[in-house]
This record gives structure tokens, C-alpha cells and sequence, in this order.
């Protein structure tokens, strides 16, 4: 009897910190005075970590929204297994796979009602970005997407980082990556082609993990 | 009864639609016909989809060279006709569409035809207690989402099957063919066959048929999905089943007349037109008598028992 009590408390003093987080963030400090933001939402998937002198570990049903409009998606709950253990790389998708493009009418964070699918050419928008050049107050829209070769743009990107470290942070660049654009010559990209290939490319330079 | 044995069709190649994901039930398929036939799905509540699929012209919109939606505003392209949607694998001229469970996404948010938002229609669904009960029989939930809006249309679409034409009945030897007729299906096997292909006359391909641009819209078809310099001007190539009934043909519904369209093929056609598909290269040398000929095949492609079948009409 006494025995099972004791069971009953270490099961229920289990420390809650063994729930890890991945905070995503992106530099809104640096950016504001350069630049106004008014949408931002980007597709996460296919999360993958790898434990130190462990194998990858691949998140199931990974598919994540991260939307400006909503603070809550800008954290994501790891699951139980990683407890403390130290977690030194991180592989990710920016964007929606391919087969995920073709597989008709999905629910959730893929719902096409979130305004991150086209309807006449059917797929996602893996990132959008829209706001406002404060400088030369020129407005831009970049809707990046679509899945057919030669113009795919989903990108995976892995990162390191130092193991020791507690909180673990995926962190965007958005101020570089909107530096780097012409937005003379390029304000607005709506369709999938060589442009969207081109903005995904450098995008892909521009998250980093901490 | 299994929903994929419901849609096979002996000596028919399988459905391209996976049925795994929406199994089709007569409560499924019946929702999907009310919805069809809803003008609630659009903004101002006048348009529904069978305002530009209408049954009896095999689900187009007869006599209309292109789409008018809400407030007569026009669309830019003819609407096809919804008919063995279970075989294609993609959707509108330019194949733009890849799955017909996204397809109807189009109409309901586009500014010329219903004008509306997913949001809204999924507002009115769940508002009506009859939707709310019907959603709950076929989806076990009354609260409609995207996708079980969606795949409800599917099920009525995706049952608009025409099996039974003259044609049909004539090759599982239940009726036979005229003389003319018969000289037809020859002339049709040598000149249209490859791209129109039987049993569904239709191929899962783009190609140019020679059509010059039409100078209204500037449609370059196919590249405004691929992007793909090669393929300009190429559209998705139709199915002809019920083509007696289906006029204003082509994607802009630029030929009133099938006898236009045959004469076309025989005698218009550029050769020499950029991107026009190999197998039009040769000329056909089709006489009057042929072209007469070939136009009484196509009519039996004409399946009575799909336009007037009640199942697929307006909901009683
Ligand atoms: C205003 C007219 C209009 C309305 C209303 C309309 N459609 Fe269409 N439909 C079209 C046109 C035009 C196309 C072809 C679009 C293209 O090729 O770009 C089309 C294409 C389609 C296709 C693809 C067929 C194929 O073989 O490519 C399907 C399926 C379809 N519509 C179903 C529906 C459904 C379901 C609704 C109601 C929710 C609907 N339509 C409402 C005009 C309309
Ligand atoms: C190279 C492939 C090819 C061949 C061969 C071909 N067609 Fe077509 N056909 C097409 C394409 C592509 C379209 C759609 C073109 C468009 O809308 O611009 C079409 C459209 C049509 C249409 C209009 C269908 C509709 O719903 O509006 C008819 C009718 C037709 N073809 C009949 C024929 C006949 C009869 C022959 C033989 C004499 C033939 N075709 C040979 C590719 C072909």
C-alpha cells in the first residue's frame, strides 16, 4: 500500500519542463523601421530533429501554420519522448510537400480557408509576405508557391546549433530577405514560376536555429 | 454495394477519383445534389451551379460562348461539361485544377460566377438545420468544414456518369449502327481517335488543335499553369459523349455548330499554326459526304438515359 503511494507521487511530481518548445520568431525589431508588416504566414513541415548520437527524429502529422495574426502558432509543443534530451539539429520543410499539393481537400491548417491555397491552380502558398516599404512607401505582396517541376519551391532547410543551450529558437530573417529584393523592378509575385523559384531560394538562407 | 464497384464500367479503364477518400452513399450523393442545385452558394443567392451546368446539355451552359455569373458578370471561358469527371485526372481547359474535391472552391470565391467565400457558404450550411442533419447522416458530424463541403459536391459530380449511348449500346452489340454511322466510327478512328480517345473521348493531355489565339482573352491555356513555353495554346482535350448537345463548342464556345467544328478539322485547320499537336499535322481530306458521315458518328455518342436520367436533376 505504501509502496503504490509512493508510485502515485513521483508519477505526479514528473517535472513539467520535460514538455519542450520550439519558439519560431522573426527579427520584428530590426525590421519596423524600415519596413511595415501587414500579412505574414508561412507554411512549417515535415519537422525533423536530431538528438545528439541519436537517429533523426520525425514529428508525425507535421504540418504548422505560422501566421502573424496568431501568437500561439509561433510556439510549437515537441512531443514527450525528447524530455531533456539535447537536440543539436533541426530539418525542415518552408512550405507544403507535393504529394500533400494533390491530395484534394484537407482540413486544419491546410483548410484552403485559411488564404493560403490558390483555387485556379490548384496547391499552396507556402509564405506570404505583404506589407509596405516605409522609405519609398512601395507596397509589396509576395505569395510564394507552387509544386510542379520545374517551378517547385517547397525548401528543406537543416540547421545546428549548440545543444547545451535551453530554450531552442528558430528564428527568421525577414529584414535580409526583403533587403535582397529588388523592389523597384519586383513588388508583387501572385503565380507560381521563376520568380517564386528565385524568392525561395534566398528565403531558404534566411532562418537560422539557436 | 462498394462505391468503386458503383462507377466500374466493364472495358472501361479504372477511375482516376480514389473513392478510399470519399466512399459515395446515396445520402452523400443526395446532399451533393442539393448543394448543386443551391443559388444560396452565391453571394447575392441567384446563381447556383446548375445555372452554368444544366442536365439536359450534358451540365454546360448551352447557347453562352463563355460563363455568366452574378449580376450577368461574364467569365473568360466556356464551361465544360461534368460528365465522367470520375476518369479526368485534372480540371478546366488549362488543367489547372488537380483534384475535383478542390474544384468547386473555384465558382463559389470567383468574382464572375458565384462571388462568394468558403467561409460564407460553410456559415449558411451549418445555419440550416436540414444541412446540419444531412451533413451529420453522411459525415458524422452536423458542423460542415471545407472538406466535407467538399466532397459532398464531389459525390453528386463525380456520379455524373453517361455510359449508355447509342455508341455504347452498339458495342455491347445491342443495337446496330447505319451504313453512314458505321463509315463514322471509321473516319473517326483515323482522324480523332488518338487525342479523342474511345471510351471516353477524351485524353488526360493538353494539345493545340490549331485554334487561333482568340484575340476577346489572349488564353494561352496550359502555360498559364506551367509556364512552360511549349505549351501555349494548348487546352485539355474534352470529351465528345453527348457532343450533339453541348454547343457553343471549344473554350471560348467560338463554334456555334458541330458541322462548324467537323469543317474546321477538315478544312480550316492551319498546318503550319505554332503548337499545333503532331497528329493534326497531315491533312485529312475529308469530303462533304465524309464530314456528313463523321457528324452522325458523334450523334451517337448522345446518351438520353444521362441528360433526362431524374436522379440528376433538380432535387424534389
Ligand atoms: C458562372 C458559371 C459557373 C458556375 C456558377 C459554376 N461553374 Fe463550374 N465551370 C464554369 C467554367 C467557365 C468552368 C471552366 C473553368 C476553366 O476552364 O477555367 C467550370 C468548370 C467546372 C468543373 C471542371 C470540369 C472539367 O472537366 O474540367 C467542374 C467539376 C465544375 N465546374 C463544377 C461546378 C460546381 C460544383 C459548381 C457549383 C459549386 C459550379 N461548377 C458553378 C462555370 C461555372
Ligand atoms: C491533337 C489532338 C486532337 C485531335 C486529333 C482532335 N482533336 Fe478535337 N479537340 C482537341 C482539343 C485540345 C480540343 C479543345 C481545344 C480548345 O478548346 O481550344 C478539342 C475540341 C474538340 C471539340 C469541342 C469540344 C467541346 O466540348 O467544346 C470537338 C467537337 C472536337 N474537338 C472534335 C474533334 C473531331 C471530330 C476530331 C477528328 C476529326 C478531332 N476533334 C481531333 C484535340 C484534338
Amino acid at each position: 500500500m505504501i509502496r503504490l503511494l509512493f508510485i502515485a507521487l513521483l508519477l505526479s511530481f514528473q517535472p513539467v519542463s520535460a514538455q519542450r518548445e520550439l519558439d519560431i520568431e522573426f527579427d520584428q525589431d530590426e525590421l519596423k523601421d524600415r519596413y511595415e508588416i501587414n500579412v505574414l504566414r508561412f507554411y512549417l513541415m515535415s519537422l525533423q530533429f536530431h538528438v545528439s548520437g541519436c537517429e533523426w527524429y520525425a514529428e508525425e502529422n507535421s504540418v504548422h501554420l505560422i501566421d502573424l495574426e496568431d501568437a500561439s502558432s509561433w510556439k510549437i509543443q515537441l512531443p514527450k519522448e525528447f524530455g531533456k534530451s539535447s537536440i543539436d539539429s533541426i530539418s525542415f520543410l518552408i512550405g507544403v510537400d507535393s504529394t500533400t499539393n494533390v491530395a484534394g481537400i484537407l482540413d486544419g491548417d491546410l483548410d484552403p480557408i485559411k488564404g493560403m491555397y490558390w483555387a485556379w491552380n490548384s496547391g499552396y502558398i507556402n509564405f506570404k509576405v505583404e506589407g509596405k516599404k516605409l522609405d519609398s512607401e512601395t507596397k509589396f505582396e509576395y505569395h510564394l508557391g507552387g509544386y510542379l517541376p520545374p517551378f517547385s519551391t517547397a525548401r528543406r532547410v537543416s540547421l545546428a546549433r549548440n545543444p547545451q543551450k535551453k530554450r531552442m529558437t528558430l528564428r527568421l530573417e525577414l529584414k535580409q530577405f526583403l533587403d535582397e529584393l529588388d523592389m523597384k523592378e519586383l513588388t508583387e509575385v501572385m503565380i507560381p514560376g521563376e520568380e517564386a523559384v528565385l524568392l525561395s531560394d534566398q528565403l531558404s538562407n534566411r532562418f537560422s536555429f539557436d | 454495394m462498394s462505391s468503386e464497384q458503383h462507377l466500374q464500367i466493364s472495358e472501361w479503364p479504372k477511375p482516376v477519383y480514389n473513392f478510399e477518400q470519399n466512399p459515395i452513399t446515396e445520402d452523400g450523393f443526395q446532399l451533393g445534389r442539393k448543394l448543386f442545385y443551391d443559388p444560396m452558394l452565391s453571394r447575392d443567392n441567384t446563381i447556383s451551379c446548375a445555372n452554368c451546368h444544366l442536365q439536359f446539355t450534358g451540365f454546360t451552359h448551352v447557347d453562352h460562348a463563355v460563363s455568366h455569373g452574378i449580376e450577368g458578370r461574364k467569365g473568360t471561358r466556356n464551361s465544360p461539361v461534368l460528365i465522367n469527371l470520375a476518369w479526368n485526372s485534372s480540371f478546366h481547359w488549362d488543367g489547372g485544377v488537380n483534384h475535383l474535391d478542390v474544384q468547386a472552391i473555384n465558382p463559389i470565391q470567383h468574382p464572375a460566377e458565384m462571388d462568394n467565400s468558403l467561409s460564407n457558404v460553410l456559415e449558411y450550411v451549418n445555419d440550416s438545420k436540414e444541412y446540419r442533419s444531412a451533413f451529420f447522416t453522411v459525415f458524422g458530424d452536423s458542423i460542415a468544414t471545407s472538406s466535407s463541403l467538399m466532397r459532398a459536391i464531389s459525390q453528386f459530380t463525380v456520379s455524373l456518369v453517361s455510359s449508355n449511348s447509342k455508341y455504347d449500346q452498339y458495342q455491347r452489340g445491342e443495337v446496330d449502327f447505319s451504313n453512314q454511322e458505321k463509315r463514322g466510327l471509321k473516319l473517326f478512328e483515323k482522324h480523332c481517335n488518338s487525342c479523342h480517345t474511345a471510351p471516353l473521348f477524351n485524353s488526360n493531355e493538353y494539345a493545340s488543335n490549331g485554334l487561333p489565339i482568340d484575340t476577346a482573352y489572349n488564353d494561352l491555356g496550359r502555360y498559364g499553369i506551367s509556364k512552360v513555353g511549349s505549351d501555349s495554346l494548348k487546352f485539355r482535350i474534352p470529351t465528345l459523349r453527348n457532343i450533339e448537345h453541348t454547343y457553343p463548342y471549344m473554350h471560348d464556345g467560338r463554334f456555334k455548330k458541330l458541322r462548324e467544328v467537323v469543317q474546321y478539322y477538315a478544312e480550316e485547320l492551319d498546318r503550319e499554326a505554332p503548337y499545333l499537336s503532331e497528329k493534326l499535322k497531315t491533312e485529312m481530306k475529308l469530303s462533304d459526304n465524309h464530314q456528313k458521315d463523321l457528324i452522325a458518328f458523334l450523334c451517337t455518342l448522345t446518351d438520353r438515359s444521362f441528360l433526362y436520367n431524374r436522379r440528376f436533376g433538380f432535387p424534389n
